[in-house]
């Protein structure tokens, strides 16, 4: 069943190019460590490949891709003890260098403050959270991936960031006195 | 949403999510050349395969090095001799093996503490040991094989809000 005459490794090849980053963000909060997240993302691929047979195997549309790498990031989570595996990934945020996000912004201490807070989110929160900004997925989405309504999905992004905006504040304020 | 919240988002948008290693890369290439080629039919084999090679490979290991700490057989086991001298990672002999079951499981230990930290959030800390098993039988003999292994966790948490 060789396929490559549709020239479909060059499309894929394109588009993870273009969207690993934003699905690797997504695979890390279920994942203790970057390769376990590019392992997900793998199997990913190859549910992804075999969904799009209907669709001459097109590479998938955005929302797709994290329905299934929710599903595989769940089970992933699931066959190592999910919660001890959810949460000693809390610890391990806590305890090393293994970032899913590089402070690009000028402030690299501000980044920093920025990147360890949204770590510490409740997972309901980052999750929806990690859609919208790094996902570029609209609310509609979010909410059809999550099974949410709109509005919980709004809810939850905008909690999200009030959160995020008085540790910051709180911070800010020890920092300075 | 106030000024203050659409700074705060442009901050976050800032902090780029983290591309693929040049390993994972070279490996999603060969694995859309494998998929287009048609030589992945479906996740389960795939997947399974995987497992198996690092499970396989883990118990040789511990049979070879003669059971490292936290490591043991179960009862009444009798290990065929060329588990113990063959390749631990070799294809070849990776490929004989049943795994017959995997079963884990979970234990806390104690009563959580609960706390709150320096910005007001409650959070709670505990044990937990999570007890993994695993029982494979290699291909053409009776022979079963059973390893486990005890993994002790602290497990530091801030407390649902929801």
């Amino acid at each position: 069943m060789a396929l490559k005459g549709h020239n479909l490794n060059k499309q894929w090849q394109f588009w993870l190019s273009e969207n690993a980053p934003r699905l690797l963000a997504y695979a890390r909060q279920r994942c203790q460590s970057a390769e376990e997240a590019e392992d997900v993302l793998q199997d990913a691929l190859i549910k992804l490949w075999h969904y799009q047979k209907e669709r001459e195997y097109r590479p998938p549309d955005l929302p797709l891709a994290f329905s299934v790498l929710r599903y595989l990031g769940l089970d992933h989570g699931r066959g190592k003890g999910r919660r001890e595996k959810r949460d000693h990934k809390i610890i391990q945020f806590q305890q090393n260098d293994d970032h899913w996000l590089d402070p690009s912004a000028e402030d690299q201490e501000e980044a920093e403050i920025l990147r360890r807070e949204v770590k510490s989110l409740p997972e309901k929160l980052r999750e929806v959270l990690t859609l919208k900004i790094w996902g570029g997925l609209t609310f509609a989405e979010i909410a059809k991936i999550l099974s949410l309504s709109n509005n919980t999905a709004a809810s939850r992004y905008r909690y999200a960031l009030e959160q995020l905006q008085k540790k910051l504040k709180y911070l800010k304020n020890s920092r300075h006195g | 949403m106030d000024n203050s919240l659409k700074e705060l988002e442009s901050q976050l948008e800032s902090l780029l999510p983290r591309g693929l290693s040049d390993e994972g890369e070279a490996s999603c290439s060969a694995l859309i050349d494998r998929l287009a080629a048609g030589e992945v039919d479906d996740l389960a084999p795939y997947q399974s395969g995987l497992t198996w090679k690092a499970s396989a490979a883990a118990a040789v290991v511990a049979l070879g090095i003669g059971l490292g700490s936290g490591w043991w057989l179960g009862k009444g086991v009798s290990i065929p001799q060329d588990l113990v001298e063959k390749d631990p990672v070799s294809a070849s002999y990776v490929a004989g093996f049943d795994i017959i079951e995997h079963p884990t499981k979970i234990v806390s230990e104690g009563l959580a503490s609960v706390y709150v930290d320096e910005v007001g959030n409650v959070r709670e800390v505990w044990s937990e040991v999570k007890v993994e098993k695993e029982t494979i039988r290699p291909l053409g003999t009776n022979s079963v094989i059973t390893w486990s292994k005890k993994d002790r966790y602290e497990i530091e948490v801030p407390k649902s809000q929801f």
